[in-house]
């Protein structure tokens, strides 16, 4: 019945459809492609015609199953969508865009739109969607270019890159991915490993796993026609306790991967449950920080990937500065200049789904633009050679290098490689010989961040509402698990360490890496990323002290509950 | 500021025992174990604060309220359903919240005391989230319940302390009353919720329903959803109170929006209530109120916009009822009248004459409907363990009372069980249903007879109907707001006072001042109309239903809507690509005035 209307209205819009080479054999891109092609008409007497539009559909249907000591709380199969319209008005040399309108209003309802899609991807209610979007993005994108060229008219710009670029489009409908899910295995898995914290210090603690796949459609004037699928999978322990003192301590460990088969087996999984109680026990029991410090830090697993996405796959994104933005001065302004230590080089490379075995969640076959992603060399021995382009030009580069994610440029999967890499005992070493020149009683190890939430008071955690880049300068999350390495090379595990900002200048003071890289699968700014990094020697970063306000232990006995 | 709006959620009860009340502590109910581990750890704090001697601020009482809430909505607009679809309902709507009232201090002043003057961010400071396990694990309910509470007691702590000094600071208050009521404890455990929909077959009601839109161009948004909200709710506190209710709520909800050629959007909105699943409407009501709407909504887009007006009125029904529930039902929440930030509109007129003395008002829960339409407002017990009860405000226009929750004020230091929240929020008193019954009902000729009447004797050239409405709000605070209404109305007529064909108008809004609104009620109908919504204030959106006749007001205020600017869409409807369109041309640029009109 269902399909019968679908391929009834593919039949009604064939006439629209017709400018296609030949129809495609999705309805749903059909149903883009008519609107698309209808919206290019669009006119409001003399003003700016559409010279560019664009329609992406995203539909997301997402498993999700959690379970905190021993029991679900929550087990959800849910599926939603969302579309995204695009109507370039003016010409590529100026249009509508790259433009920070003084006006909200307009700038809010850019972003905006009052009108749902649908999740059932019926191709007369999406027509009915898009026509409405599509109709407000025209009249939006007509008043902005009125006041970009009022701008224009008033300032004096410095230079003025053209606002889009041309890209050779090939239509890409790559057939669906639905990766099976044992949803029976997995609701008893969470519930299992989660129960294991019942007798624990813990007070909260939860384990969760999430079966998705994202797909997506889209659709431009200039000939993007693609359809593709993005599965994933994660699983996630997380547990967190309260310190005799009050502190709050957290561990967790996490897995993810493109299908079951990229995740761990049960025994596996109980046994890491078994080993991030054992951690929050000593969490529990460590000494705090108190002092605050200053000198090498060696960022190893999680950490180290963290570290080089924050410090250099974040500040290479959007490189295009938007008119009557702030000017703050960026990485991206420094390209063939150095920006880093020359004993390392960076990579970008969505195209490779897979590293040792490990899948790259930031792996895409065409970027928001419909561009096929190109590999990218972003810093050799130091110099910065490119950084992440969408269609929109910089003064510098005028191509997109297919890295359009969320809109602007963005990282996809980040490498980092080291010709001359030490292995994690030298790495040590040499941490606590540059603690000793500075007359420093130990260095510090950090081998986690916090995920997830944290207390506003500290931030956030990583990705957490108060986690963003601050102007000039890198924040970094709050550790979760750091040591202090003392002379004789033993390892003391900490808490209630906080670091303070790192300047742009952090890359410089790389003094090694390791040469054995971690597999990170995270999210930046909303969009998968993964960064394939090995172990990082900084010379100087600098932490605050602890909270010195913790809340007070709980007054009520912790419920004795057998495992 | 109090808002109502029809469109979400309305609760009613479903075959909840009768309520027993019953005195000394109840043994918790062994087979049910959400309720055995809540009674576990009230009876780890009152070991340990309650029953164990000490010094210093300590909480004296603390309840628990669980909603076993499984809770949806299925929406479709024109055929396809849109925002979040679930596949594996009922499980994969269903949430267990914990709320911990937790209060420090005594019953004369504790940690809920309000605080004058401030402005405090101290919920930042919580990290606790109340979800507990859907599964019957007595082990990890109790290790959630007791987080939650842990968090609930700091944050107590602190709060009375704040209170203390606060007291100390300000000048003395108006009302000294008790910050907490002592209550009659209950117990009543009725069976857990059983009634479910069909979601499938309801999913494909929706697709066809919605589908209807797709007949009319002019309609650029048309969706039909329904709502469904059923489960269990529990309560257990200190004193030894345990109820355990079912409750099953549903609404098919219909709403449709066009752009006039002015700018002016319009929205219409239709929805029909069930209290039990084999209550909801069958599918050939759903497609005739569809097409009802939807050719309402194409008459009232090409109706004429209308300009500001003051003079007489009938406000039909359902707007009648809206208006009572904003214009009296707010005014008359018991813990308003001794907060004193707050107008008072009411405060010291107990025992007087507010409305004209043939119309009467009682807030009654415990009315499940009226006629064949469920009431949203009706419950069994509050969510402060009080039983519903029907409240006498308004005899023969003369105020009798208040509705009350466990926070007493002067001359009313019990509860009349209309303490009401939201899951996450703290309850206070709220409305339930809102009867407003007239003494004098005209037939619906005759009103309209009288308002002829009035127009002529006023000599005004028409008078205005004031029919469907959206919704309302109030501001009942005093300060630099005015302490004025809104109620929105969707369907205007106006009626001439010559005799002409009436006709419909868009773009009013009404607006008054309680006190002055009141005493311009002339006349009332027959016909009383049901209005069911949701209401928000402080503690959150509850559902609620006001009942009113049609009102025949003397002299009503409407000003002209705040209007939307934007063209209708440029290009015809899809579904109607070589229709006719005919959104005007912008004109030619004018050519630019050598000279003003002003100038000499």
């Amino acid at each position: 019945m269902r399909r019968a209307r679908w391929m009834a209205a593919l039949l009604a819009c064939s006439g629209a459809a017709a400018r296609a080479e030949k129809p495609p054999p999705d309805p749903v891109l059909a149903a883009m492609q008519a609107e698309v092609a209808r919206a290019q008409g669009l006119s409001l007497g003399e003003l700016d015609r559409p010279y560019y539009v664009s329609a992406a559909v995203n539909r997301s249907s997402t498993l999700a199953i959690a379970a905190s000591f021993g029991a679900l709380v929550s087990a959800r199969d849910q599926s939603w969508a969302s579309t995204e319209v695009k109507v370039r008005v003016g010409s590529p040399a100026l249009d509508d865009t790259n433009f920070r309108d003084t006006d909200f209003a307009l700038e809010f309802r850019q972003w905006f739109s009052p009108y749902r899609a649908p999740v059932e991807l019926d191709p007369d209610a999406l027509r009915q969607t898009l026509w409405l979007r599509l109709d407000d993005a025209y009249k939006v994108a007509v008043e902005r270019i009125a006041h970009k060229r009022a701008f224009l008219q008033t300032k004096r710009v410095e230079a003025l890159p053209p606002d889009f670029s041309a890209a050779r489009l090939e239509p890409r409908v790559l057939p669906p991915q639905q990766p099976a899910v044992e949803q029976a295995r997995w609701t008893s898995l969470v519930r299992k490993a989660s129960a294991l914290f019942r007798d624990s210090a813990a007070d909260e603690a939860s384990v969760r796993f999430v079966s998705s796949v994202e797909r997506r459609w889209f659709v431009s004037s200039d000939g993007a026609l693609d359809r593709f699928d993005l599965p994933s999978v994660e699983l996630t322990i997380q547990a967190s306790a309260q310190a005799p003192d009050g502190m709050e301590v957290q561990a967790g460990a996490e897995w993810s991967g493109r299908g079951e088969g990229d995740l761990p087996r049960d025994e596996a999984v109980v046994a890491e449950a078994q080993r991030v109680r054992d951690r929050i026990g000593q969490l529990v029991a460590a000494p705090v920080m108190k002092e605050e410090y200053s000198g090498p830090v060696l960022f190893t697993g999680r950490a180290a990937a963290i570290f080089f996405l924050k410090t250099l796959g974040e500040p290479l994104s959007g490189p295009r500065r938007p008119l009557g933005a702030q000017d703050r001065g960026r990485l991206t302004d420094r390209l063939e200049k150095h920006i880093a230590s020359k004993i390392f080089t960076v990579r970008d490379d969505p195209t490779q789904e897979r590293f040792k075995g490990k899948a790259l969640l930031g792996a895409f076959p065409v970027d928001d633009e419909g561009v096929v992603p190109v590999p990218l060399l972003l810093v050799q021995d130091g110099v910065l050679k490119t950084y992440f382009m969408s269609r929109t030009p910089t003064a510098a580069i005028a191509a997109s290098n297919g890295h359009c994610r969320g809109g602007r440029g963005a990282p996809g999967n980040l490498f980092v490689e080291a010709a001359h890499g030490i292995s994690r005992a030298r790495l040590k070493q040499a941490l606590v010989e540059m603690a000793k020149d500075e007359d420093l009683k130990y260095g510090l190890l950090v081998e986690d961040f916090q995920s997830g939430r944290g207390s506003w008071r500290d931030g956030g955690g990583e990705g957490g509402f108060f986690d963003s880049s601050s102007s000039g300068g890198v924040r970094l999350p709050v550790p979760s698990v750091v040591y202090r390495v003392s002379p004789d090379g033993k390892e003391e595990l900490v808490r209630g360490v906080r670091l303070k900002g790192l300047p742009v200048r952090a890359l410089k003071d790389v003094v090694a890496v390791g040469a054995d890289p971690a597999v990170v699968n995270a999210r930046s700014q909303g969009e998968r990323v993964s960064i394939v990094a090995p172990a990082v020697l900084v010379k100087d970063v600098e932490t605050e002290r602890p909270n010195p306000e913790q809340d007070i232990p709980p007054q009520l006995p912790r419920p004795v509950v057998a495992r | 500021m109090r808002t109502l709006r029809p469109a979400a959620a309305c609760l009613a009860l479903l075959a909840a025992s009768a309520p027993r009340s019953a005195e000394g502590p109840a043994p918790a109910d062994s087979r049910d174990a959400l309720l055995s581990a809540l009674a576990a750890q009230l009876e780890s704090a009152r070991a340990r604060w309650m029953a164990a001697e000490g010094t210093g601020p300590r909480p004296y009482y603390v309840a628990y309220r669980v909603a076993d809430d499984t809770e949806y909505t299925d929406s479709a607009g024109f055929g396809a359903l849109q925002d979040v679809v679930v596949a594996n309902g009922p499980i994969g709507d269903r949430k267990r919240w914990l709320d911990v009232s937790v209060r420090v201090g005594s019953p004369e002043l504790d940690s809920t005391h309000r605080l004058r003057d401030s402005f405090d961010f101290d919920w930042l400071d919580s990290r606790d989230d109340g979800l507990l396990p859907i599964e019957d694990d007595a082990g990890a309910l109790q290790l959630a319940i007791w987080r939650v509470t842990d968090g609930a007691y700091r944050g107590a702590l602190r709060r009375y302390l704040k209170v203390k000094a606060n007291r100390e600071v300000k000048v003395e208050e108006e009302d000294r009353a008790a910050d907490f009521s002592d209550e009659k404890l209950a117990v009543s455990v009725g069976p857990p919720a059983a009634a479910a929909v069909d979601r499938a077959l309801w999913r494909e009601r929706l697709r066809r329903a919605s589908a209807r839109f797709r007949d009319h161009p002019i309609i650029l948004v048309g969706e039909v959803s329904l709502h469904v909200r059923t489960g269990t709710r529990y309560f257990a506190d200190t004193a030894g109170s345990r109820i355990r209710q079912a409750h099953f709520a549903a609404r098919v909800a219909i709403s449709g929006q066009a752009r006039a050629d002015d700018g002016n959007e319009v929205e219409l909105f239709d929805s029909i209530e069930a209290d039990r699943p084999d209550g909801l409407p069958d599918e050939a009501t759903v497609a005739a109120r569809v097409e009802a709407l939807a050719k309402r909504l194409e008459a009232v887009r090409a109706a004429p916009p209308v300009d500001a007006y003051s003079g007489p009125a009938i406000v039909a029904g359902r707007a009648a009822a809206v208006m009572f529930h904003e214009i009296f039902g707010h005014r008359i929440e018991g813990h308003r009248q001794k907060d004193e930030d707050d107008g008072h509109t009411f405060t010291k007129k107990l025992g007087q004459r507010i409305v004209p003395d043939f119309i009467s008002v009682a807030d009654d829960p415990t009315q499940r409907a009226w006629g064949p339409t469920p009431l949203s407002g009706a419950y069994a017990f509050d969510d402060e363990g009080v039983p519903a009860q029907r409240v006498p405000l308004v005899e023969r226009g003369v105020l009798k009372g208040f509705l009350m929750g466990r926070s007493p004020i002067r001359g009313f230091p019990h509860s009349n069980g209309h303490g009401r929240a939201q899951a996450g929020r703290g309850p206070v008193a709220r409305q339930g249903n809102l009867l407003v019954q007239s003494s004098q009902e005209l037939a619906p000729a005759a009103l309209r007879e009288r308002l002829l009447a009035e127009l002529r004797k006023r000599n005004k050239p028409y008078g205005l109907i004031i029919d469907e409405i959206a919704g309302g709000f109030t501001n009942t605070q005093a300060g630099a707001m005015p302490q004025a209404f809104k109620v929105i109305p969707r369907v205007v007529t106006r009626v001439y006072a010559d005799g002409r064909k009436d006709e419909l108008v868009r773009g009013v809004d009404l607006v008054g001042t309680p006190l002055s609104t009141f005493e311009q009620i002339l006349a009332t109908g027959s016909d009383s109309g049901v209005f069911n919504g949701v209401c928000g204030a402080e503690s959150g959106w509850v559902p609620v239903s006001a009942v009113a006749p049609s009102l025949l007001v003397g002299e009503i205020e409407v000003e002209r809507k705040g209007k939307g600017h934007d063209r209708p869409p440029l290009l015809p409807p899809p579904l109607f690509p070589s229709m006719a369109w005919g959104p005007p041309k912008p004109a030619a640029p004018p050519a630019p005035p050598s000279a003003t009109r002003d100038q000499p």
